[in-house]
């Protein structure tokens, strides 16, 4: 046959096939040495434009445990909309716009029953409140990693947060592993609102400066492990201006050690994901989370349940009815002693560049589950969430 | 490599020199990978595992040696066993050049000596269980060649390039400015009579099979291709070329379609997502020649 002219366009997107088995192996490539310096740090290869929506609503507060106020708590609604491009062969520009829409009310404090049990006092009426958040990330990638800067604004009644971090991740020469490190800040504004219930600052401020580093281990052509250790400082008027009794440190040091672990199981086309964080604040907190999930591909869908266990101590200064004769005191549940499981499934489904996202999670705390004692606090919260998404992929 | 190969590389005229270096050095680069997994040279990674087969000797292996035997593997789970690189002692009954069938039961017996799961890979390197067993990469070596060449060449700074290992096609950069490398794709038997001309920038085009290479049972036609199951040659003589980021990857999918036969073909390929042609009777098939058929109609 004679030869021809004018045959196939080849653009690198034709290449970039969902087949499954092109994705296994391609993983069978990747303990080649060859092959693993193609996997160097690129920008995405397309532009993707996705809206997400969660639904989380909290269960209402057990009768025994009320005092005063509606049992109700917080919905909260929260849409997002994000945009991702490359730019130019090194760049990519991200925006990300959050909308959170709650109503509800909360614990304004805790006071004891006539069994002289704990019991909540509600904040009255439901409150509405508005947050929107917009981020703007720009990153650049090279050879051997990438780098990120972001900015971000919130906004809403009470409260106004504005931050910026900076991120970067550089690859070994062989890249099975990735050293990665991140430094933020965030200048916040707390004014709060005098609706139902009093308050008693007009406005306040308080900053945050956080440090992570971390590094990641591609222990086989089929498993990764990574460790992280991050710290975080927060500076200001830090006690919740809508509790009643809440008196706490100006100052906040937080430590977080994280570690994970991914097992890629080629016959079964699923992984193994494990991970673990350990918590320590110098307001006498630590805790512990443990999640366990398993991803399962299904063709180009997958599919990933996953259970999560948390437990932490309390507060120093937190006691269930808050002991108002010490220099800093608080009722608030989240710094007494106490557990959680989260049970949720996560899964997508891939219709040629479009992807559907739905997650179910049930989140229940238990106060007999906390490390180093009870002195449990009576409005912890449960809740469900519920979420859905589509992204669009496209050149 | 089993054909003619060529390594093309665009450099500035000030390179001339560095870019002869770059030629020479990258011909003995591949020079010592085909003597490194050369069924006929003894001292090769492929002769020792051959040589130790049925024993319990285990032969180590190096990192690129132990990849490309895991490739192999994912191959055979994914062609569903039909890709098997143990299979090559069958052709010690099969002669494709006098078109002479072999008989029967010599066959049987070779084919008891098949089988990839006799094949044993740890961290102390390879055992091949079975007595006369036989492994044979030459299937995946020349393509990873093709991708090592291009690798090779570009570590010196060489930007734009393409290899041409008898059929199997390493591109990177581009020829020029948004003009992409012009790859003619030929049936094996014909290289030099390309039956189209595809564009690449940064791609590979494998090609597996050949429309020359047959033979006739029963008064159909089969391919050279041997199965592993049950030691005959596979139904249907064509070619299949596939497009992909590397040249592994292309000529693993191409060859898996030949070895599935005609019939099956056509799904696998499809599966893959990937674009590829098949030549038949001189017939052409497959989203690069329907897009090639369009392009022509739209003129």
């Amino acid at each position: 046959m004679a030869a021809t002219n004018g045959g196939h366009k080849q653009p690198s997107t034709c290449l970039d096939t969902t087949s499954p088995v092109i994705k296994r192996l391609g993983a069978a490539l990747a303990s080649i040495p060859l092959y693993q310096t193609a996997l160097a740090d690129a920008p995405p290869a397309f532009k993707e434009l996705g809206i997400r929506y969660s639904h989380y609503d909290e269960d209402a507060l057990n009768d025994s445990k009320l005092i005063f106020g509606s049992p109700k708590r917080y919905d909260i609604d929260v849409t997002q909309l994000w945009f991702e491009t490359p730019v130019g062969g090194s760049w990519s520009v991200a925006m990300d716009v959050q909308n959170d829409s709650m109503s509800g009310a909360s614990p304004w404090f805790v006071g004891a029953n006539i069994d002289g049990q704990p019991g909540v006092i509600m904040s009255g009426a439901s409150i509405h409140d508005n947050r929107v958040e917009v981020g703007v990330t720009t990153r650049y990638f090279w050879a051997d990693g990438n780098a990120g800067f972001n900015v971000s604004h919130s906004k809403e009644d009470d409260y106004e947060a504005r931050s910026m971090s900076f991120d970067v991740a550089w690859n070994s020469d062989n890249n099975s592993r990735t050293w990665s490190a991140s430094v933020s800040s965030s200048n916040d504004t707390v004014q709060p609102v005098q609706e139902n219930i009093p308050v008693f600052i007009e406005r306040e401020a308080l900053d945050t400066q956080s440090l992570y580093f971390g590094v990641s281990q591609v222990l086989s052509s089929t498993a990764i492990a990574r460790i992280g250790l991050g710290y975080t400082i927060s500076k200001g008027f830090l006690s919740d201006p809508y509790k009643l009794n809440d008196k706490r440190p100006d100052e906040h040091d937080r430590l977080a050690l994280s570690a994970g672990y991914r097992k890629y199981f080629i016959e079964q086309r699923g992984a193994l994901q494990l991970d673990y964080r350990y918590y320590h604040d110098d307001w006498g907190t630590d805790s512990h989370t443990a999640e366990i999930a398993w991803h399962q591909d299904i063709k180009q869908h997958s599919v990933k349940p996953y259970i999560r266990v948390y437990s932490q101590s309390r507060a120093d200064f937190f006691n269930p009815i808050a002991d108002l004769s010490t220099t800093y005191f608080a009722d608030d549940y989240r710094l007494s002693a106490y557990g959680a499981t989260t049970v949720g499934i996560h899964g997508f489904y891939q219709l040629g560049d479009w992807r559907l996202e739905a997650q179910l999670e049930r989140y229940k705390t238990d106060s007999g589950s906390g490390l180093g004692g009870n002195l449990a606090a009576p409005a912890l919260v449960d809740f469900w969430r519920g979420t859905i998404g589509l992204t669009w992929r496209f050149d | 490599m089993g054909g003619p190969a060529s390594l093309l590389i665009k450099h500035k005229q000030s390179e001339v020199d560095t870019a002869a270096e770059v030629i020479n050095d990258t011909v003995t680069m591949l020079r010592k990978l085909e003597s490194d997994y050369s069924r006929y040279r003894k001292e090769s990674i492929i002769s020792l595992i051959n040589s130790r087969a049925g024993t319990e000797t285990v032969t180590p292996v190096d990192t690129e040696a132990r990849g490309l035997l895991q490739f192999c593997d994912s191959l055979h789970k994914e062609s569903g066993g039909v890709f098997d690189p143990t299979v090559g002692v069958l052709n010690r009954a099969w002669n494709f050049r006098h078109s002479a069938l072999p008989d029967p039961s010599h066959v049987t017996e070779l084919l008891s000596f098949v089988g990839w799961q006799h094949l044993e890979l740890d961290e102390s390197g390879v055992r091949l269980g079975i007595d006369q067993g036989e492994v044979d990469l030459g299937g995946v070596v020349k393509e990873y060649a093709a991708d090592k060449a291009a690798a090779w060449i570009q570590s010196y700074g060489m930007t734009a390039g393409v290899v041409n290992l008898a059929g199997d096609v390493a591109t990177f950069g581009a020829k020029a400015e948004k003009a992409p490398w012009q790859i003619g794709i030929s049936d094996p038997s014909l290289p030099d009579e390309p039956v189209v001309t595809i564009e690449l920038t940064d791609a590979c085009v494998a090609t597996s099979g050949s429309t020359q290479r047959f033979i006739d049972i029963d008064g159909e036609r089969h391919s050279h291709f041997l199965s592993p199951v049950t030691g005959q040659p596979i139904k249907g003589c064509f070619s299949v070329s596939v497009i992909a980021s590397s040249c592994l990857l292309a000529g693993g999918v191409a060859t898996v379609a030949c070895l599935k036969g005609r019939s099956a073909a056509t799904d696998w390929l499809n599966q893959s997502g990937l674009p590829w042609l098949m030549v038949e009777n001189n017939r052409l098939s497959g989203p690069i020649a329907e897009q090639r058929a369009t392009r022509q109609a739209l003129r």
